[in-house]
């Protein structure tokens, strides 16, 4: 069977095509073209299979493009017949392997076919980043988290300064032995930083970071042993590594969009906008994790939540003030304490056997710890 | 072909089009772990090349995806053989290896005009290739003499240099028997950049549109083509906005709107670019470079490459 359609050659001698007929015989498996002029055919070419082809849609013209020895020069046929470059691809080029016949389906076909088979790529990529994006981490060994802390302990230093207050850290550690699980496999530390900053944040493998001010802010040992659980719990479920794999798949993702390299400043800090605003957004996940976490954990350990409320309505008090700005909830870091306080309200309400039954088998040691109000050394104040 | 009368550049490459051919160059690349990279990345810029026609001629791109790989097989071996020699130099006196690095510096202009004679011979309209005629020496002279000027007046020779490299790589871009030219000059683009740089921090980034469209018409105003200036007429309003929207809706879309905005902004800068006269095609005839190679282009991918590596292992 014949097939025939106009097509334009560029031979890559002149900038002129020249015009004329492709046509298909699918009986002998060749391609001929002839050149019309004033309305005379004649035969210019047969097409060799032993070059280096080339198949692709593209601006509403299909291009074949073949290369004879090297790639300094190569000629082109152009044509808009669907059944024609069909057949190209299908019957002249079969010899070419699977994976080639792959890769050219998306230049050659129309869109509505290429439907099925792109929704069918799609899922499985979003699958596939599915699996990345949330559960690669776990290719991590749990021993690297620690060696990620150390790196960025020493950026810790743009913030504070680090000092020694013995007796507080002493009762911070008891606090914390007694709050983490005997077979955790991360080695819990606590580090005191003189600052003005209010925080208290853990560091991927168990280091637990205090800033002074939050220190001299709380009002018990026992605030402070519900923000302690609160971090146990980032720890546990390795929250920083999590984010730091979320941030490079995602910086990957782009990398293998656009081939080796991102050449637009522009398309990546968009990108980079949206990677953060999702970012915030799992972040803010993680810190409901994390307290969720805490509430059991002090369940268990017969520690009453109601100090940890009471530390977070100070901190709303003082968030709700003139000075500070109230932020869009898609910007935050954290859920808003409102929600929080009415979680951990809400959680001890609905345990309320439990946690009485786990308050008797408490050390009277730790009652009476969890009542002091912590008070730092005078090189920390 | 019939030249037509629309001496405009025109681009015809649309968001819903690239997309696919993202979502299945992310796939192969993904299954094979990274090597389908290079036919990915000549996929893109054929997509952006063929899309791109003015005087009824097209542009094309004909690298193709195995000599990029190739290329860069060959980078690897390059820093492997000196790597090679820089260890078995170092075991004789350290000063050596140092020696032999700063030496591969002096080899810098080869491999930067090998990499233009690659990309100018594997780009082409109406499918006749272009070819780049610099030589390293000149090159080297121009690129020495404007580092080390922009460097003593802490960046102010910049637009000079600027000009002067971009003269000389003009001069020497051909199709067929024609080149370019270019006429700009430094002082014009100094002032310029000034202007820019201090419109643009005084507007906190707002005007930095309405600088980069400049620029690019006076790049565009000072190409000279057969004896005649191209005409650019981009308005930093229309790049703001193409920007601006493009920006919000992939940030808002987490990045799934990322091909519509590359091809609007592509848009609007290509077709901002106009011939003020049909080009003598009887002037553009074939003027293969026969030698023109992807090894240059090799090694910077090795390079970079092998940086991530250690940026990973550090």
């Amino acid at each position: 069977m014949l097939q025939c359609a106009k097509a334009n050659y560029f031979d890559g001698l002149s900038p002129q095509p020249q015009t004329g007929i492709l046509v298909f015989n699918s009986f002998s498996n060749a391609i001929n073209y002839y050149s019309v002029i004033d309305g005379q055919e004649k035969f210019l070419f047969s097409l060799n299979k032993s070059y280096s082809y080339d198949l692709r849609k593209m601006g509403g013209e299909y291009r074949l493009e073949w290369r004879r020895k090297s790639n300094y020069s190569s000629e082109l046929l152009t044509f808009t017949d669907d059944d024609l470059s069909r057949a190209i691809r299908e019957k002249f080029l079969g010899n070419k392997n699977w994976f080639w016949r792959l890769a050219t389906y998306v230049w050659t076909e129309p869109p509505v076919k290429i439907i099925i088979p792109l929704t069918v790529v799609f899922l499985g990529l979003f699958a596939l980043a599915y699996l990345a994006f949330f559960h690669s981490y776990l290719l991590f060994p749990k021993k690297w988290d620690a060696a990620i802390a150390d790196q960025l302990e020493n950026k810790l230093k743009l913030w504070g300064i680090p000092c020694q207050s013995p007796d507080t850290e002493k009762k911070l550690m008891l606090i914390l032995d007694y709050l983490k699980k005997p077979d955790s496999p991360y080695h819990y530390q606590l580090t005191l930083y003189k600052s003005d900053m209010n925080n208290i944040f853990a560091l991927p493998g168990g280091r637990i970071v205090f800033f002074t001010k939050s220190i001299n802010q709380a009002g018990s040992y026992a605030e402070l042993a519900g923000i302690l659980a609160h971090e146990i719990g980032h720890v546990e479920y390795r929250h920083g590594i999590q984010q730091l794999n979320r941030y490079l798949t995602l910086r990957l993702v782009l990398a293998l969009v656009l081939g080796i390299g991102d050449e637009s400043v522009l398309l990546s800090g968009a990108f980079d906008a949206g990677v953060l605003l999702l970012l915030l957004k799992y972040s803010r996940n993680q810190e409901s994790e994390a307290d969720s976490y805490a509430a059991n954990l002090l369940l268990q350990k017969g520690i009453s939540n109601e100090p940890l409320r009471n530390f977070f309505k100070r901190q709303s008090a003082k968030q709700n003030s003139k000075e500070n700005i109230d932020l869009p909830g898609f910007f935050r870091t954290h859920p808003q304490d409102i929600e929080r306080i009415g979680f951990f309200e809400k959680f001890e309400a609905n345990h309320i056997n439990e946690y009485n039954h786990s308050v008797k088998a408490k050390s009277r040691g730790i009652n009476d710890l969890l009542k002091k109000t912590p008070s730092l050394d005078k090189s920390c104040k | 072909m019939e030249q037509t009368n629309d001496l405009r550049v025109k681009f015809t490459g649309k968001g819903g089009d690239f997309f696919p051919l993202l979502l299945s160059n992310v796939f192969l690349t993904v299954v094979t772990c990274g090597i389908y990279s290079f036919w990915a990345r000549v996929n893109i810029q054929r997509y952006l090349y063929e899309n791109t026609s003015v005087a009824g001629g097209k542009l094309g791109w004909h690298a193709t995806g195995e000599e990029q790989f190739l290329g860069f097989l060959k980078g690897l071996g390059v820093f492997v053989i000196i790597g090679l020699f820089s260890f078995l130099l170092s075991k004789i006196h350290i000063i050596l290896s140092v020696l032999l690095y700063l030496s591969l510096i002096g080899l810098l202009p080869a491999i930067l005009v090998a990499s233009k004679r690659y990309l100018l011979s594997r780009t082409s309209y109406n499918n006749i290739r272009m070819r780049f005629t610099g030589r390293p020496g000149k090159y080297a002279i121009i690129f020495l003499k404007g580092f080390f000027l922009t460097v003593v007046t802490f960046g102010i020779y910049g637009p000079w240099f600027a000009v002067e490299m971009q003269k000389y790589v003009y001069n020497n871009s051909t199709i067929g028997n024609s080149n370019f030219d270019y006429n700009g000059k430094g002082d014009e683009l100094f002032f310029i950049l000034l202007k820019g740089m201090i419109l643009s921090i005084l507007t906190l980034g707002i005007y930095s549109s309405w600088f980069l469209a400049e620029i690019q018409n006076y790049d565009t105003n000072h190409t000279i083509f057969q004896e005649k200036a191209l005409h650019g007429d981009l308005t930093g309003g229309k790049y703001f906005v193409a920007n601006f929207l493009g920006f919000l809706l992939t940030a808002f879309t987490f990045g799934i709107y990322m091909p519509w905005y590359l091809m609007n902004t592509m848009k609007v800068s290509l077709e901002s670019i106009n011939l003020t006269q049909a080009p003598d095609l009887s002037l553009l005839n074939a003027n293969f470079d026969y030698q023109a190679n992807p090894l240059a282009d090799g090694i910077g991918d090795a390079a970079n490459f092998l940086d991530t590596i250690a940026d990973f292992l550090t």
